[in-house]
């Protein structure tokens, strides 16, 4: 039987409009594509790499599949609810470890009853100590990052994005989340993980999605893509200076329309 | 139509998302200062003070206010009414209009029904307002003015103002996001509407010692909705005037009301997912 599908994007361009060198208030504006004609669907449980270089369109990808932006054209189908895990995201500084947790709820909109049942796990899980009891001003960034991290993993959703999050803390701590992300994935969600570290993507996902230039190079088994990606990166680093330039150049044109 | 059932049916179904949201961030406003809670309390006494040494004393030499319907009463606690009013609806209107852009490193981290943002900004000073009202009303009783039912209409003024901010706000908020002149062009014209509302003087002295140039200012004057609001606190409070006194006016607010809220989630709902983009 084949599993059913929770993520589904068709034909799904993402257009931003581009300011002129002179400003203009008349006629048609450039435009460019920050992702075109993206078709991919994903079934249940999978585990899902993106892979791409800088100002490829991966964030804007994770942005429209975690629900705070739209496309401009195509359609997104997404069966249950998902969550980007933000680790900044509506954090307070005068606010204690405690007062976040349940102010970060709040604005995840889950009822009071739900937030007292994570709450316990969250502290445990941030080992932050008698520091959940102070605000976080005087907290270290990595304390911060740890208390975000807690309190997004908390929230199980049943589609989660993972942009960037895991370099976050200590080694120890960044070994922590992998083992919670372990977790997650064998207990059936759909994780979909953004990471430039190309072993970390490797180690963690089944599938793998490559996008260059806002454009869906490849899909298929995580290894297939991952290797043709490292290929792709190779090839762009062995290339002189110039050559790089006219290449990025050329992607860049190829994105921009009149 | 389907523009406002969502926007009603977001908020509603948000109701407890929008009070915690409130409240852990007036918790965290006190917080910002060690006498935190205190300051909202004096803050406003101080203003008060001043104003009633300018008006009350050096403009009016202590003249008593005169209610529309010719009650007089002393200027201090008619003044102390109107201005908390206005200390609850000021702060509404500039803070409302920059409702979703003040919130944009949550809107770009998460999904969030951006259409309650005017409304957990209101609630916030709602807070704030009902602490003021109380001591309000501790310093009325102990000036002699005797509760009674009457002054419950206060809540129902006090819904008004709630209704009228929010739908004021969903329509500022959103033009707002297109260009942040909207948020100066409020606070510029703040001072205005202060003074076109009957806080620190009353409409009814007033006019009696003008000219007819002024006199057929009055209507306009009553076209401001802040008017039914203010008014209809002083009229519970003091002149006893029952809720139903005014029909032309309620329904006058009423439609100004319905009509912003109608605005505002028709523009929400439009530009619901251009936001993140506008940003």
């Amino acid at each position: 039987m084949a599993k059913e599908i929770v993520v589904a994007f068709e034909h799904v361009d993402k257009v931003y409009t581009l300011q002129d060198k002179k400003k203009r208030w008349f006629g048609e504006r450039k435009k460019f594509y920050a992702l075109r004609d993206i078709n991919f669907s994903i079934t249940k449980g999978s585990i899902v790499g993106i892979l791409g270089t800088n100002g490829s369109g991966k964030s804007t990808l994770s942005n429209i599949l975690a629900g705070i932006s739209y496309p401009t054209k195509g359609n997104v189908t997404i069966v249950g609810e998902q969550a980007l895990i933000a680790i900044k995201a509506g954090m307070n500084d005068q606010l204690t470890g405690i007062e976040n947790i349940k102010m970060k709820g709040a604005l995840l909109g889950l009822s009071k009853k739900h937030i007292n049942e994570i709450i316990e796990d969250v502290i445990a899980f941030a080992e932050l100590g008698d520091f959940i009891y102070q605000p976080v001003k005087k907290y270290s960034s990595g304390m911060k990052s740890r208390l975000g991290f807690s309190i997004s993993i908390a929230l199980d959703p049943e589609i989660l994005i993972v942009d960037e999050a895991l370099s976050v803390g200590d080694k120890a701590f960044a070994a922590k989340c992998m083992e919670k992300m372990f977790e997650l994935r064998d207990s059936g969600k759909t994780i979909f993980f953004i990471s430039h570290s190309i072993s970390q993507v490797r180690e963690f996902c089944e599938q793998g999605i490559w996008i260059e230039g806002g454009e869906l190079r490849m899909q298929g088994t995580v290894n297939e893509v991952a290797d043709a990606y490292e290929k792709y990166v190779e090839e762009y680093k062995a290339l002189s200076k110039e050559e790089q330039k006219k290449q990025k150049a050329k992607i860049m044109a190829g994105r921009t329309t009149k | 139509m389907k523009s406002v059932w969502f926007v009603l049916k977001e908020n509603l179904t948000n109701f407890n998302r929008i009070l915690s949201i409130s409240k852990y961030e007036t918790l965290a406003d006190y917080r910002e200062s060690r006498l935190g809670v205190l300051w909202s309390v004096f803050n406003p006494l101080i203003q008060i003070f001043t104003y009633w040494i300018a008006f009350g004393l050096i403009m009016r030499k202590g003249s008593p206010a005169t209610s529309p319907t010719g009650v007089g009463i002393s200027y201090l606690p008619w003044m102390v009414v109107g201005i908390t009013v206005w200390f609850f609806v000021s702060p509404c209107i500039t803070k409302g209009c920059n409702a979703i852009y003040a919130k944009r490193n949550i809107i770009t981290k998460m999904k969030f029904p951006i259409s309650i943002l005017p409304a957990t900004v209101v609630f916030k000073e709602l807070f704030n307002h009902i602490v003021m009202m109380l001591v309000v009303v501790a310093l009325l009783v102990v000036r002699g003015h005797m509760p009674n039912m009457l002054w419950l209409q206060v809540f129902y003024y006090m819904f008004c103002a709630v209704c009228l901010t929010i739908s004021l706000g969903m329509v500022t908020s959103v033009l707002n996001m297109f260009t942040r002149d909207v948020k100066k062009l409020i606070s510029a014209c703040m001072r205005m509407l202060m003074y076109l509302s009957p806080i620190l003087w009353p409409i009814t002295d007033v006019l009696a010692n003008s000219n007819a140039l002024v006199r057929s200012l009055e209507p306009v004057i009553k076209l401001n909705p802040l008017y039914y609001v203010i008014e209809g606190y002083r009229g519970s409070i003091f002149y006893h005037d029952p809720v139903t006194m005014h029909p032309a006016q309620t329904l006058y607010f009423w439609c100004v009301v319905i009509g912003l809220y109608v605005v505002g989630s028709i523009l929400m709902y439009k530009f619901k997912h251009k936001f993140i983009d506008m940003l």
